[in-house]
């Protein structure tokens, strides 16, 4: 009896069905989608197909969408989920690699990884590297209140007090950081709407911050050319690895929506040397790349 | 004419002298910025003549390159251990940090968690998958191993719950106690392997290397850059392999 069944069991387990996996990408000449792709590529164990979405007309993807009518659909950027969103809003759908999130439509069947890095982690890692730096200026404005608030509470569990600017449209002027600055060892810059259509004022605010030899940390590599000493920023392979991983552990229990679990840091060590920023030589190791 | 001769000579020599080679490739230490390292070790070798660093990031690429190689080697003992019968390998010298030239890994997570979902590790990924199976044997058949590029993303991600285990060091785990003590506290250890040696500088049996690469890399720790690089593989210094040592590696 005992090995009938077992007879049975292997008999349907090898017609039970494996999940239909498509990857939709919203281009693939764009690099930070294709790492997170390849990445993907090498890293999922199952089968999936893939398209592109700047290679077809809309009718072609929503006929592929159709034909295939796939179980899981990873997207990666904010075309690609949203004609995932649109013709099989139904299916489990993955995304990443699409800034601020939150503004896409979604359904309980809706997984991801952000952007955006956790703001304890950006924290956590200017701790560790610069241990000496206790106080950092962020501006912000209505837009992104939100994230100050939590920059604020997560930067208390690690000793780190927040100063914030608020900025205002139309109105506010480099006048006004003067004494801000006064405060600060360090600026964050992140992306803040108000402050960034008004590029004059954010280039003087980083040439101010440069002058007084605050170190500036951000989140793009663009900001090396105005004296930024470190770029945090998500990595966008470990992305591609994260969204494998989500879909393999068949893990619905964690977090719908995840921040990316691995970080790219980038050193500007020539400017830490030139303003004297103290930082632990020991751990070197961790920077993806230094700028010496 | 004749020094001039003589300097085109010499500039024509190390134009197509083969450099001497040092092949890193390491599952345990999750380096970053391989340029730097490159850059740093290549600038310290050249005071000992014609030597070059070549690090690897892909296992195979590198076994491939060890074959008929002269070359000393720089890898983990795990890996060694894989590979030192098939490549007719000798270890020479091992990294040694704080005293102590082996480590242990600790498995982390929040409390009362059973073995399910993801493990977040910056070590390669069949060392990850060993070393789960060692620290939780049958239980690790649930667990999705997610490579991340350094053991504080690892321990961060458990945290803000993007996996929900870790395996990193056990140094990484106490760095976290000393930078963010609020998040370590809520995390606790759910197994901790046996000490492992740490990395290991090796050479073919058959093919020594230049003995002088190996004096080099022993003196390393007696100068400031020297101990510089060796910061960026994570360690203090290289000291000789005991003959005891030697077996229990070879096990």
């Amino acid at each position: 009896m005992k090995i009938v069944l077992t007879v049975i069991l292997l008999f349907l387990s090898l017609f039970a069905e494996t999940p239909k996996v498509v990857v939709i990408n919203s281009n693939d000449k764009l690099e930070k989608y294709s790492d997170s792709y390849l990445a993907f590529k090498d890293d999922f164990e199952g089968n999936f197909s893939t398209i592109v979405v700047s290679d077809m007309k809309s009718r072609e993807i929503k006929e592929y969408l159709y034909d295939e009518y796939p179980d899981i659909i990873y997207t990666i950027g904010s075309q690609a989920y949203q004609y995932a969103h649109l013709y099989t809003p139904e299916k489990e759908i993955y995304f990443s690699s699409i800034v601020n999130w939150k503004r896409l439509p979604t359904t309980p069947k809706t997984f991801g990884v952000s952007h955006e890095l956790h703001s304890e982690m950006q924290l956590t890692l200017i701790k560790t590297l610069f241990p000496e730096i206790k106080k950092i200026g962020v501006v912000y404005s209505r837009y992104t209140e939100d994230l100050i608030n939590e920059f604020q509470e997560r930067g208390k569990n690690l000793g780190i007090e927040i100063v914030a600017h608020r900025v205002f449209e139309g109105t506010s002027d480099i006048s006004e950081f003067h004494s801000f600055m006064d405060n600060i060892e360090a600026l964050t810059v992140i992306p803040e709407p108000t402050l960034f259509r008004k590029e004059s004022l954010l280039k003087e605010v980083l040439t101010l911050a440069k002058k007084r030899e605050l170190a500036i940390f951000s989140y793009h590599k663009l900001f090396l050319d105005y004296g930024a000493v470190l770029i945090i920023s998500a990595d966008n392979q470990t992305t591609g690895r994260q969204i494998s991983a989500m879909i393999s552990s068949r893990d619905r229990d964690g977090e719908k929506v995840q921040y990316p679990a691995g970080t790219n840091l980038i050193f500007n060590k020539r400017v830490a040397d030139n303003i004297g920023l103290e930082y632990n030589p020991v751990l070197l190791y961790m920077f993806n790349e230094i700028v010496e | 004419m004749f020094r001039i001769f003589f300097v085109l000579l010499i500039l024509l020599n190390s134009l197509f002298a083969g450099s001497e080679k040092i092949y890193f490739y390491t599952t345990e230490s999750n380096i970053n910025n391989f340029k730097s390292l490159k850059i740093s070790f290549d600038r310290y070798l050249q005071k000992f003549g014609g030597f070059e660093f070549q690090p690897f990031k892909n296992q195979r690429t590198f076994e491939k390159y060890l074959k008929d190689s002269e070359s000393v080697i720089i890898i983990s003992s795990w890996h060694y251990q894989n590979i030192a019968k098939d490549y007719n390998l000798e270890a020479k010298l091992i990294a040694e940090k704080k005293g102590t030239i082996t480590d242990s890994q600790v498995l982390v997570g929040y409390k009362n968690m059973p073995y399910r979902g993801v493990v977040a590790s910056a070590y390669d990924k069949a060392y990850s998958k060993e070393l789960l199976s060692e620290l939780v044997s049958s239980g690790s058949k649930k667990l999705t191993v997610l490579s991340v590029p350094k053991e504080i993303d690892a321990l961060m991600s458990v945290g803000f719950k993007m996996s929900k285990f870790a395996i990193v060091s056990q140094d990484s785990f106490n760095l976290l106690k000393e930078i963010n003590p609020f998040l370590a506290k809520n995390l606790e250890v759910y197994a901790k392997s046996e000490p492992k040696y740490r990395m290991i500088v090796a050479e073919s049996k058959i093919k020594k290397a230049n003995s002088r690469l190996i004096e080099i890399f022993k003196n390393m720790s007696s100068n400031r850059v020297g101990l510089d690089i060796l910061g960026q593989l994570r360690i203090d210094n290289m000291k000789p392999v005991s003959k005891k040592d030697l077996e229990n590696i070879k096990e």
